[in-house]
């Protein structure tokens, strides 16, 4: 026979304010089972816990149930309790008699009489619970981080830094990532490359991170604390281990007229190249599809010129298998595509440029060499016209519905490089809202209007008009409420930023969830912001939202620590709440396998025992440690052979019951 | 009577997935907003864990409103399960208005975890609308008998079925096919090819053939093939190694006609049969007459509708001379149509004097080829289901609707449950109402045509899932 020990908390009067424990403990005592039923102002205070273990060894009860909080509050707290007192925690229920009653209902009466029925269906599922024990599963302490950019490199340095081997995965021929193609960065202007190259360097050269360029993850297998990825490295056509890096084969190269990735097109590079002077690894690459020698067999100069033998056409791309513990995506961010946003003349006019692109014009590498200059004629502007929130908080279906978060800091910046180069340049910035949150921002943004003289005007941008020689735009200006025309030498869009492509694969390959815009969801918005809700599947940098630097590292720091913390321990409990099977019920039907999102269902011969009568047949085997518990299985079964541990059909149905 | 009706305060079990919507249930704590008391709130870990048996058993027990709460579309803390939920329910409570039972008691919102305003606003219009709805009974008295329709057998709306009375029709002989059944499990089991036939042999009356297993050629001239062999075999060889306590290891001849052979397939997809051991052979029908006092009184419904002429499954085929379709493929559908066309309360009394009329024998069960769980649940103790005695029992007047549900998406339409049932009750009409909706919300779908192609119920379609939307 069961012993349920049942307790009513107060909560101070959070509770007890519309609903009288006394009613709630008299409705409850006379049910068969209960052997101790009390109340306490704050049950999860230290002396509402010692009452409940008290009461648990004294009585040798079999089950509590507690009256109070929403289980999301303080279910685990009374599980420790329990198990402190030797219960199993899972002999714990939780009737919510707070945010599901007291909270919510004013009439005493009613309040009290609901909280009876709620502690009646927990007592009645309590009584059906079995005791559960989660399974132990050993952690693989090894972390694959999947992009390069500064979010990777960051999490990749602290994890390899608290000891944990690291595999770095960047799509790209270099690590570094968008801030590699910075010029400086607000609100302080240091150089980008400056403060990134460094850990650029600590990342390639510690003997804990093993980077993989040119790579992609191909295949997820497996579960927190053992996934198994499987990466393809794409064939570099040039040896890793050979290669110095001279550029003997990049400057002999004859295929001159490929557009610069890296220079979002502004610059050519040849067929055989590296991104970036400060590429890490400093080893080139083939480009295939534009190569002579790949395309026709006849060239080979690079091969001749390489004195150390390095080019290897004949190279295959290589998969690599390799188990992880943790798994932090760090994919980053581009801007969107502007085909929709006519009005700003970007297609038409060489002299309308986004600001990523602006970031190539302005760096001393880039195609201009740094120098503010129009890319239709060369001709120094004397004018240039910022235009921000170009797709972001588009409503209308074009662009997107967020704030890009990054473009106004940004524009700030660009407009006050520009005044610092060149102050006779005239600098106009349309604006719709300034946002500048964050140390130092709001006060780097009113020194380019006060020191600089950035001119501020609130309104959107109608439309750009290449007339040649110059540009000329129509806007409104809000705060005068006029509308106005304005001729100006560039034009400069602040385009909305989103996940790149490759995203959603990968979060379905990791199980893991992503939004309506493709950014990777975390766990929880406030409390769990760099954990995916997949378990071990850590988020960081603007993949998962957008975020300028400092948020970004800050993000794949905490991410890494919530790395280290999961590859710091030996072994992880399982959630033992999953499916089972009843061998003896289940007859193979194979409804459940297709409705789990896990596949942790597989099918097989096992030996059947009924009455004595031995057979071998093909019954729903589940893993374990996949099984994340959903249910889905439970209910496609037609037989009732599927049941979930901790949500059986008999703890659900007795609730039904004890509410009906 | 305006009094009561005032008083009159609904039970409401509301299921809430733990991720969203119990969020969102604590949010509206937390927030202050108020929602009736009525609603008491079942945490479950996805809306997908929620047995269409839980919302049957509340509102047996006297639940007046029963409300499933998921994540939105796309938000499943298990990436999927909702899209599950979304389709099963659709299905269930569109199977349930066809039985006359208020659709307005029964709801399936997506609430997140961040929506506790939506939340509070749907139990309040909940509430209310299931308060004006007054109290629950149609589910509990689904078995009872109609006022005024004492006489068993004499319900309402008898005239919706006409549509489907037995079709007068020339049967063609399959005197031939019979011929060369014969000779082909002569030869098979002589050869060694098979170890038995699973076929008909003649009954005690020429117009009752049984299914029968044949294990030497001798006894092959004692197997029949007529207009009365209606009975489908393919679940004789699913259930048939444990006959006779004994396991039967050798192989088997079988002899599927067109409709059997979907149902046999199914029996193949759902890995209930043994192919390597298995030798089909597929035969020609022109469909099957129903005999009463050893009088024919015309074609079975089934076959009065039958468009299934050839075998999607099949070692061999004998096909019969002039094998042409005979009706349009949606002609079956006219009697759930007739229905469906009928008042709220008018179906209602109609499966009122239908389903009275069960004794539930299990002929229906029996007979299902996909009621093919090794213990049903309404047999064994995973539901605590009452005993078949207590018709009294609300699982008992559920009965019929469960059966359909575990079958959605599985039965081929074989008719046999009507077919088998002593009382005479069109159970395959349910069946054929959740195969109507299965075609017009996600597409065509008959079972047992193609063994890859995925089932309804345990599939779903980002895109194409909007029906649910009709509850």
């Amino acid at each position: 026979m069961e012993k349920i020990g049942f307790f009513v908390c107060h909560c101070g009067s959070n509770i007890k304010a519309t609903v009288d424990p006394n009613v709630v403990l008299d409705g409850v005592r006379s049910i068969p089972g209960i052997v101790v039923a009390e109340q306490y102002p704050y049950m999860c205070a230290k002396t509402g816990q010692n009452m409940i273990a008290d009461a648990i060894k004294t009585n040798g009860l079999t089950g509590i149930v507690i009256a109070a909080c929403s289980p999301r509050m303080h279910e685990a707290t009374f599980r420790k309790v329990a198990e402190a007192a030797g219960l199993n925690p899972y002999m714990v229920e939780i009737a919510n008699i707070r945010e599901h009653v007291s909270w919510i209902h004013k009439n005493k009466e009613e309040g009290s009489q609901k909280a009876v029925a709620l502690a009646k269906a927990a007592i009645a599922k309590v009584k059906l619970n079995a005791p559960l024990f989660p399974e132990e599963n050993s952690v693989i302490k090894r972390a694959l981080v999947i992009g390069g950019g500064i979010a990777g490199i960051q999490a990749a340095l602290d994890i390899a830094e608290a000891g944990y081997e690291v595999d770095l995965v960047e799509s790209s021929p270099s690590i570094g990532g968008k801030m590699a193609q910075l010029d400086k960065t607000f609100p302080t202007l240091d150089c980008s490359a400056c403060i990134l190259t460094p850990k650029m360097v600590d990342a390639a050269s510690h003997d804990k991170i093993n980077i993989m360029t040119y790579s992609e993850v191909e295949k997820v297998e497996g579960f927190v604390g053992n996934f198994t990825v499987t990466v393809r490295k794409k064939a570099r056509s040039v040896c890793m281990e050979k290669c110095t890096g001279c550029g003997d084969c990049w400057n002999k190269c004859p295929v001159k007229n490929i557009p610069l990735e890296f220079d979002l097109g502004l610059q050519n590079r040849k067929a055989i190249y590296i991104p970036f002077a400060q590429a890490l690894p400093l080893v080139p690459v083939i480009d295939r599809e534009h190569c002579i020698m790949m395309k026709s067999g006849k060239c080979g100069l690079c091969q001749t010129v390489c004195q150390p033998g390095a080019i290897e056409f004949d190279q295959e791309d290589e998969l690599v298998t390799q188990k992880y513990g943790a798994v932090v995506t760090a994919t980053g961010f581009e801007t969107i595509n502007l085909d929709k946003f006519g009005e700003y003349a970007y297609n038409d006019s060489k002299d309308v440029i986004t600001s990523f692109e602006f970031e190539r014009i302005t760096h001393g590498a880039g195609p201009t060499g740094g120098e503010l200059k129009r890319l239709s004629d060369g001709r120094k502007p004397k004018s240039v016209t910022f235009i921000q929130c170009v797709g972001s908080r588009d409503i209308s279906g074009r662009g997107k519905p967020y704030c890009s978060k990054i473009c106004c800091m940004y524009t700030a910046k660009h407009a006050v490089l520009i005044k610092d180069k060149y102050p006779d340049v005239n600098v106009n910035v349309f604006y719709i809202d300034m946002r500048t949150p964050g140390k130092a921002y709001d006060e780097f943004y009113r020194r380019g209007v006060e020191e600089y003289g950035v001119k501020y005007i609130k309104g959107q941008v109608g439309k750009v008009v290449d007339k040649g020689n110059c540009l000329t735009i129509s806007a409104v200006d809000l705060l005068d409420n006029v509308k106005m025309e304005l001729e100006t030498d560039m034009v400069i869009l602040a385009t909305a930023i989103q996940p790149v492509p490759s995203a959603k694969p990968l979060a379905s390959m990791l199980s893991a969830s992503i939004d309506t815009n493709n950014f990777m969801t975390e766990a929880h918005a406030k409390l769990r912001p760099v954990e995916s809700p997949t378990a071990g599947v850590f988020l960081a940098g603007a993949g998962q939202g957008p975020k300028d630097i400092p948020e970004t590292v800050g993000q794949a720091g905490a991410a890494a620590a919530k790395v280290i913390g999961l590859l710091s321990k030996d072994v992880l409990l399982s959630n033992p709440c999953t499916a089972m099977v009843d061998i003896n019920a289940c007859n193979g039907c194979s409804l459940c396998a297709p409705v789990c999102p896990y596949g942790a269902i597989s099918y097989g011969p096992a030996t059947v025992n009924d009455h004595g009568l031995k057979t071998i047949e093909r019954v729903s085997h589940i893993n374990q440690a996949l099984c994340q518990g959903c249910g889905a299985c439970v209910v496609v079964c037609p037989s009732g052979a599927m049941d979930l541990q901790g949500f059986s059909n008999k703890q659900l149905l007795a609730e039904v019951d004890a509410l009906c | 009577m305006l009094d009561q009706e005032k008083t009159f305060e609904p039970l409401i079990v509301a299921f809430c997935c733990n991720w969203c919507s119990y969020a969102g249930a604590d949010l509206a704590g937390t927030s202050r907003l108020s929602y009736p008391p009525n609603v008491k709130i079942i945490k479950v870990p996805c809306s997908c864990r929620v047995d269409p048996i839980f919302m049957l058993r509340a509102f047996g027990k006297g639940a007046d409103g029963v409300i499933v709460c998921g994540c939105h579309p796309g938000d499943c803390h298990y990436s999927t399960g909702n899209y599950f939920t979304r389709r099963r329910f659709a299905l269930l409570f569109s199977l349930l208005d066809f039985m006359g039972i208020e659709k307005e008691r029964m709801r399936l919102e997506w609430v997140s975890a961040a929506e506790s305003a939506k939340f509070a606003r749907v139990m309040n219009e909940f509430t209310e609308e299931v308060t004006k709805l007054g109290p629950n009974r149609r589910l509990m008295d689904i078995r009872n008998l109609p006022e005024g329709y004492e006489e068993l057998g004499r319900g309402p709306h008898r005239e919706v079925l006409d549509a489907q009375a037995p079709h007068a029709r020339n049967i063609p002989s399959v005197v031939k096919i019979e011929e060369q059944m014969k000779a082909r499990a002569t030869k098979l089991l002589a050869d060694g090819v098979v170890d038995r036939v699973l076929a008909w042999k003649a009954g005690d009356h020429e117009t009752m053939p049984e299914p029968a297993f044949f294990d030497h050629p001798s006894q092959i001239e004692n197997m029949v093939y007529n207009k009365y062999c209606a009975h489908n075999l393919s679940k004789y060889l699913m259930v048939a190694p444990w006959l006779g306590g004994k396991l039967f290891d050798g192989s088997t001849l079988i002899f599927l006609k067109p409709c059997d052979s979907y149902s046999f397939n199914q029996l193949i997809k759902e890995n209930l049969i043994n192919l390597e051991k298995t030798h089909i052979i597929g035969i020609g029908c022109g469909g099957t007459v129903q005999v009463e006092d050893l009088e024919e009184v015309g074609m079975w419904e089934k076959c009065g509708v039958c468009t299934k002429i050839h075998h999607p499954v099949g070692d061999e085929i004998i096909e019969l001379e002039n094998n042409s379709p005979r009706l349009d493929k949606n002609a079956r559908f006219a009697t759930v149509e007739a229905i469906e066309a009928l008042s709220a309360d008018d179906r209602f009394a109609f499966w009122q004097s239908q389903l009275s009329k069960c004794i539930r024998c299990n002929a229906c069960r029996n007979t299902c080829p996909v009621c093919n769980c090794k213990r049903c649940v309404f047999s064994n103790n995973k539901y605590d289901m009452a005993s078949k005695v207590n018709a009294t029992e609300f699982e008992e007047q559920l009965f019929h609707i469960v059966r359909a549900f575990h079958v959605a998406g599985r039965c081929s339409d074989c008719g046999e449950c009507s077919r088998v049932c002593p009382q005479d009750i069109p159970l395959h009409l349910l069946n054929r109402k959740i195969i109507k909706d299965i075609n017009e919300f996600y597409g065509e779908y008959q079972a047992g045509q193609d063994i890859a192609a995925p089932e309804p119920l345990t599939s779903f379609d980002l895109n194409n899932d909007g029906q649910a939307g009709k509850n």
